[in-house]
């Protein structure tokens, strides 16, 4: 699904990001973990053609996303609040979206549907605009939008930061629910151990800027993370 | 402690950031609305006698008289976009130890600070000196002078209070305009006279000053609705209400979503106008000075009978039809720095997204255009010179304005103040609009120089033709270059301030 040969990006000299070679296959999740400034947000803007690299190509679908804009179709993204539109109305926003992707106001409306408990009880019937929201409530705006269309490639940065305890609950059946009634390939960072190995059974660490790990996810996955992470162990 | 309430108001101004970082831009602006009031109170002074050269036959008060009625009904308009009395300026006293009735007195003694509330003294007072210099009566001219800045500031108030209660949808204010237009029609033919209606009675008030009463009642009536309104929406839920009523109600762009997502773009760039301070004042502000300006250049080059009449009347139709868009499109991808991400990675290829951009702008320039369509019956020379200056905007300057548009990027915060608000302009920027008015007259120059001035606005048309028929080339060369300068853009937009 997604092909990264040879990718890096250079700011000033300084590598932010390295990876010879990853392929991340269709259906697959894979999450991102890593300390801040480790490099995954640059990772996910490379795959998504928000910035240039300085070396090598992001394919999708065998396609660079630089030169072939056809991954727009299929790709559903929440970085941060950038991608929202602030002065619309949460439903209105999803509706814009949703005319971007050619879904219909009834399949919208069952999309939406799914998200019920993730929104609980708010937000669809919200007159307030995106930019009045609460950071969570934008959050969840966004993160919903990037559901829309049923997209075959989901990207998302960080999504159960910032989220109350229930809504991350309800976020992560959401995902479950979404990778078992459809092939979906999930990419997630997260800082969040616990969670990104509930869905992911595949996670990369990432370590200024490098692929330092790259695991399958086990009863261990867990504990080694831990371990990493509270600088008990070198990788 | 009113005093201490302006005080903080000017605090707040002078103190925000934005405000120092452009303080030499303010300076300049302030000059040119310096010179704009100037302007306006040299129409008042001569508009006696301006009004007694053009319409001989009636005495010039009663032709003043006649348009009023029509003035007061298109001010509305205006007015019900410019003016905002927002709450939350008082938000922070609310809980003080300060009476309540202060505060709204405050707050609608702050909403007259306008440009529009200017026009009394700028406009109808200097005409009343130079009616009573022509020898009408002072006691009379007064009571007239009274009643008519009590209907302006009526007009201010009402406006207040009708914001309070519903919000405009475009297609209304478009039936409002067309209502009025129809007015004037009939007007014309004698079917149907407003301004028999509004002479008479502002007549009336000249002859009888005492009837001057019935406005200053009116003015104070509706003062005290709007206090009366202002008393029970002095809660903090209540103004949060207000705000949130508004996004209801404003979805009258749908019509351009039949267009694909093409349309849908262009929709939500309306939606960015209509719902962001900074845009939508930007567009009120032009607006306006589109209708005032070529006026004078029109009256002056009028009747054309050397090139370089005509070429004033091209410089003003450039200036009709393009100063929006130049004023516009200097910030086109800047406006959208706060959801650029979200256009890259949407389902819009590049492609569609320029020619949402550019069939708007087109759109935006064919809107002044149709408002001078009228001239076409007056002088059609005239609006045949005003047509070439359209169709350069359309086919040059409109490539130009994109193209350059690309090369700034710098975040705009959308909601933010609108005057005085010179975050995301550069110099570049300035010379810019500069340097697309001026090239023209460059062209025009050479063949000026050369005497043959008509071949000269001849090319500019004809190239202009050229241009607007080649849009799809234009369009594939801006998508170039923009897929080549997003990911620079994208990085401006991203870095915090």
């Amino acid at each position: 699904m997604i092909e990264v040969r040879g990718l890096s990006k250079k700011y000033d000299r300084k590598t932010a990001l390295d990876i010879p070679s990853l392929t991340i296959s269709p259906g697959e999740c894979f999450g991102l973990v890593g300390n801040n400034g480790a490099g995954k947000t640059t990772f996910l803007r490379l795959i998504l053609d928000l910035v240039l690299p300085s070396q090598g190509s992001v394919a999708s679908k065998g396609l660079d996303v630089t030169v072939s804009e056809s991954w727009k179709r299929y790709t559903g993204s929440y970085l941060d609040e950038s991608f929202l539109i602030e002065f619309l109305t949460p439903m209105e926003y999803f509706r814009f979206i949703a005319n971007l992707q050619k879904v219909t106001s009834s399949q919208l409306r069952q999309q939406l549907q799914l998200l019920n408990g993730f929104f609980n009880e708010q937000i669809i019937e919200e007159t307030k605009y995106i930019r009045q929201l609460s950071k969570g409530n934008q959050k969840k705006v966004g993160i919903a939008a990037a559901l829309i269309g049923e997209p075959e490639i989901i990207i998302l940065d960080e999504p159960f930061a910032n989220l109350d305890p229930r809504s991350v609950i309800q976020l992560l059946r959401i995902l479950q629910h979404i990778r078992q009634e459809r092939t979906v390939t999930l990419i997630i960072s997260s800082h969040n151990l616990n969670h990104i190995t509930e869905i992911c059974e595949r996670i990369a660490l990432l370590d200024n800027g490098r692929i330092i790990q790259d695991i399958q996810t086990d009863e261990h996955t867990l504990k080694t993370l831990e371990r990493y992470f509270s600088g008990e162990e070198e990788v | 402690m009113i005093r201490q309430l302006i005080i903080h108001q000017w605090r707040e101004m002078s103190r925000s950031p934005i405000w120092r970082k452009t303080l030499l831009f303010n300076i300049f602006i302030s000059f040119l609305i310096f010179f704009f009031l100037v302007y306006l109170l040299g129409i008042g002074i001569f508009l006696y006698f301006i009004l007694k050269t053009v319409f001989p036959e009636n005495p010039p008060l009663s032709v003043f008289n006649q348009g009023l009625l029509y003035y007061l009904g298109i001010e509305m308009i205006w007015r019900f976009y410019l003016q905002k009395v927002s709450a939350l300026t008082v938000q922070p006293y609310l809980h003080l130890p300060l009476k309540k009735k202060l505060l709204i007195h405050f707050l609608l003694g702050k909403s007259l600070l306008s440009l529009f509330n200017l026009i009394p003294v700028l406009i109808v007072l200097p005409f009343a000196i130079s009616a009573i210099y022509l020898g009408a009566s002072v006691l009379n001219m007064f009571a007239w002078f009274l009643a008519v800045s009590a209907m302006l500031l009526f007009n201010h108030f009402l406006v207040i209070y009708l914001k309070q209660i519903f919000s405009l949808k475009p297609l209304e204010v478009i039936l409002w305009g067309v209502t009025l237009l129809l007015l004037i029609f009939l007007d014309n033919y004698g079917i149907i006279s407003l301004s028999l209606l509004s002479d008479i009675c502002f007549t009336a008030i000249y002859e009888q000053p005492i009837f001057a009463l019935l406005p200053l009642l009116l003015l104070l009536f509706v003062y005290r609705l709007d206090f009366q309104r202002f008393h029970n929406l002095l809660y903090l839920d209540k103004i949060q209400e207000r705000q949130s009523g508004e996004a209801i109600s404003r979805q009258g762009f749908s019509f351009l979503k039949r267009f694909g997502r093409v349309g849908e773009l262009m929709a939500l760039e309306l939606q960015l106008i209509w719902r962001n301070k900074r845009p939508r004042s930007l567009s009120y502000s032009v607006l306006p000075m589109i209708l005032i300006y070529p006026i004078p250049i029109l009256a002056s080059a009028y009747p054309v009978t050397n090139g370089f009449d005509a070429f004033q009347i091209f410089f003003a139709g450039i200036f009709i039809t393009g100063f929006f868009v130049i004023a516009y499109a200097q910030l086109l991808f800047n406006w959208k720095s706060s959801f650029f991400d979200m256009l890259l990675t949407g389902n819009i290829d590049h492609r569609r997204f320029i020619t949402a951009q550019y069939l708007l702008m087109m759109l935006f320039m064919t809107v002044p255009y149709s408002l001078f369509f009228f001239v076409l019956f007056w002088d059609p020379q005239i609006f045949a010179l005003i047509s070439v200056a359209y169709l350069w905007n359309m086919g040059i300057n409109l490539y130009l304005m994109i193209h350059f548009s690309m090369a700034t990027p710098h975040k705009i915060a959308l909601n933010e103040t609108a005057y005085f608000n010179w975050q995301g302009s550069s110099k570049i920027h300035f010379l810019m609009g500069l340097l697309i008015v001026f090239i023209p007259v460059i062209i025009y120059s050479i063949f000026y120089l050369i005497d043959l001035e008509f071949l000269g606005l001849l090319i500019l048309g004809g190239s202009g033709l050229l241009g607007v028929l080649g849009y799809r080339f234009w369009i594939r060369r801006l998508v170039k270059r923009f897929s080549r300068l997003k990911y620079l853009m994208a990085e401006a937009y991203r870095e915090m301030n």
